[in-house]
C-alpha cells in the first residue's frame, strides 16, 4: 500500500516538472535559435523560477501531493476498514470454528465420558444383580437348611415336646389308678419276655 | 428254701423285707429277754411291723410265737433277699399301696412267686411306668408311646389343616 503511493507521488512529482518545462518552453523569446533559446532559458529561468513562481509551484504542489495524500489517505482507510473488516469476519470466522471445533471436541469427550460413566453404572448394576441373586440364593439356602434343621430337631424331639407339654399341662391330673387297666395290659403283653429274663437273670 | 416262703402282698421289695426281718430280729431279741425276765411266756410288743409280720407267718403256717419258726422265718427271709428276683418300676408318682398290691400280686401270680419290686419315681415320664428287669428295660411310658408314635404325629403335622365351613345357626320351630 505504502509503495503505491509513493509510486502515485512520484509520477505526480514527474508531470508537474514535465508541465513547468513546457511552459516555459513556451514563453521563451525568438533570437537566433541557439542565443535565443539560451537568452530565454535564462531570462525565463529567472523570471519564471522566480521565488514566488517556486512558492506557487511549492503551493500547488503540496495542496496537490495533500489532496492525493488526503485520497489515498481515504482509500487507506477504506482499504483499512475493508480489511478491518474482513479481519474482523476472519477472526470470527476462525474463532467461531475454532470454538466450534473445541466444544465438539468438549461434546464428545463429554459423551465418552458419559458412555463410561453409563457403561460403569451398567457394569456396576450388572455385578450387583449378580451379587443379589447370589446372595438371595445363599440366603435362601441357609433358610432352608435352618428351616430343615428346625424341623427335623423338632421331630426329632417331638416326642420328648410333647411329653413335656401333656406333664406340664395335665401332669398333675394324671391319677396313677386310672392308668392301671392300661399298665396291665402292657405288663401282660410282655409277659413272656419279662419271665424269661427273669429267668435267665435268676 | 426261699421258694417254699409265701410272701403276702404287702410285702413289695426288698427294704420291706429287710424291715420285715428286722422287725422279726427285734421281735425275737423281745421275746427272749421277755422270757429271761419273767419266765411267764408275756408277749412282746409287736408295734406296727408286727402286722406285716403276723401276715407272713399266717401265710407260712408258723407261729412267732415259737423260737424256731422265727428262726425258720429268717432263715428264709435271708435266703430270699439273696435269690429273690428284684424288679424296679418306676412311676410318674409315688403309687399308693392298693395299687402296688395289685401290681405285685399281678407279677407273683404272672412272672415269679417271690419277686421283689422297688418302686422308683421318674416325674418325667407322664403317664405310664418302665419295668427294669435284670438287664433290660420294659418302657411302658406315655413318651414312649410318643416316641413310637412319632411318625403319626408327623404324618398330622405335614397334614394340610382342614377347616370345617361353619356351622349354620340351628334354629328350632316351635311346635304350637
Amino acid at each position: 500500500m505504502m509503495i503505491a503511493l509513493a509510486a502515485a507521488g512520484l509520477i505526480i512529482v514527474i508531470a508537474v516538472i514535465v508541465l513547468i518545462v513546457s511552459v516555459a518552453h513556451h514563453r521563451a523569446p525568438k533570437q537566433s535559435p541557439h542565443e535565443k533559446l539560451e537568452a530565454q532559458a535564462k531570462s525565463s529561468a529567472e523570471n519564471i523560477f522566480d521565488d514566488q513562481f517556486r512558492e506557487e509551484l511549492r503551493n500547488r504542489g503540496r495542496l496537490h501531493f495533500e489532496k492525493i495524500i488526503g485520497e489515498n489517505a481515504m482509500f487507506l482507510q477504506q482499504d483499512l476498514r475493508l480489511t478491518t473488516s474482513q479481519l474482523n469476519e476472519y477472526m470470527k470466522t476462525e474463532i467461531t470454528k475454532k470454538l466450534q471445533d473445541e466444544f465438539t471436541k468438549y461434546e464428545q469427550s463429554i459423551m465418552d465420558a458419559k458412555q463410561l460413566a453409563v457403561d460403569s453404572i451398567q457394569k456396576t448394576n450388572i455385578v450387583i444383580e449378580e451379587q443379589r441373586k447370589t446372595l438371595s440364593a445363599q440366603l435362601n439356602s441357609q433358610l432352608e437348611a435352618e428351616k430343615a434343621g428346625l424341623i427335623g430337631r423338632f421331630e426329632e424331639d417331638m416326642a420328648d415336646i410333647i411329653n413335656h407339654y401333656v406333664l406340664a399341662a395335665v401332669g398333675n391330673q394324671i391319677d396313677l389308678s386310672d392308668q392301671l387297666e392300661y399298665i396291665m395290659g402292657e405288663l401282660e403283653a410282655n409277659k413272656q419276655a419279662m419271665s424269661e429274663d427273669i429267668k435267665n437273670g435268676a | 428254701m426261699a421258694h417254699e416262703l409265701q410272701l403276702p402282698l404287702s410285702v413289695i421289695g426288698p427294704a420291706d423285707v429287710v424291715r420285715l426281718r428286722r422287725s422279726l430280729e427285734q421281735f425275737n431279741d423281745q421275746e427272749q429277754q421277755a422270757a429271761l425276765r419273767t419266765k411267764s411266756g408275756a408277749t412282746a410288743d409287736q408295734g406296727q411291723a408286727g402286722r406285716i409280720l403276723h401276715e407272713l407267718a399266717t401265710a407260712n403256717k408258723r407261729d412267732i410265737g415259737v423260737a424256731t419258726d422265727r428262726q425258720a422265718l429268717l432263715t428264709e427271709l435271708e435266703a430270699l433277699l439273696k435269690t429273690a428276683p428284684k424288679i424296679t418300676m418306676s412311676f410318674a408318682v409315688e403309687p399308693s399301696a392298693a395299687f402296688m398290691t395289685k401290681i405285685v400280686g399281678w407279677f407273683r401270680t404272672s412272672i415269679h412267686p417271690m419277686v421283689l419290686i422297688r418302686v422308683g419315681l421318674q416325674p418325667n415320664i407322664a403317664a405310664g411306668c418302665t419295668v427294669q428287669t435284670g438287664g433290660k428295660v420294659y418302657d411302658f411310658s406315655l413318651r414312649s408311646k410318643f416316641t413310637e408314635q412319632r411318625a403319626m404325629l408327623i404324618e398330622r403335622l405335614h397334614t394340610p389343616r382342614v377347616v370345617a365351613p361353619s356351622a349354620a345357626p340351628v334354629t328350632q320351630e316351635v311346635a304350637t
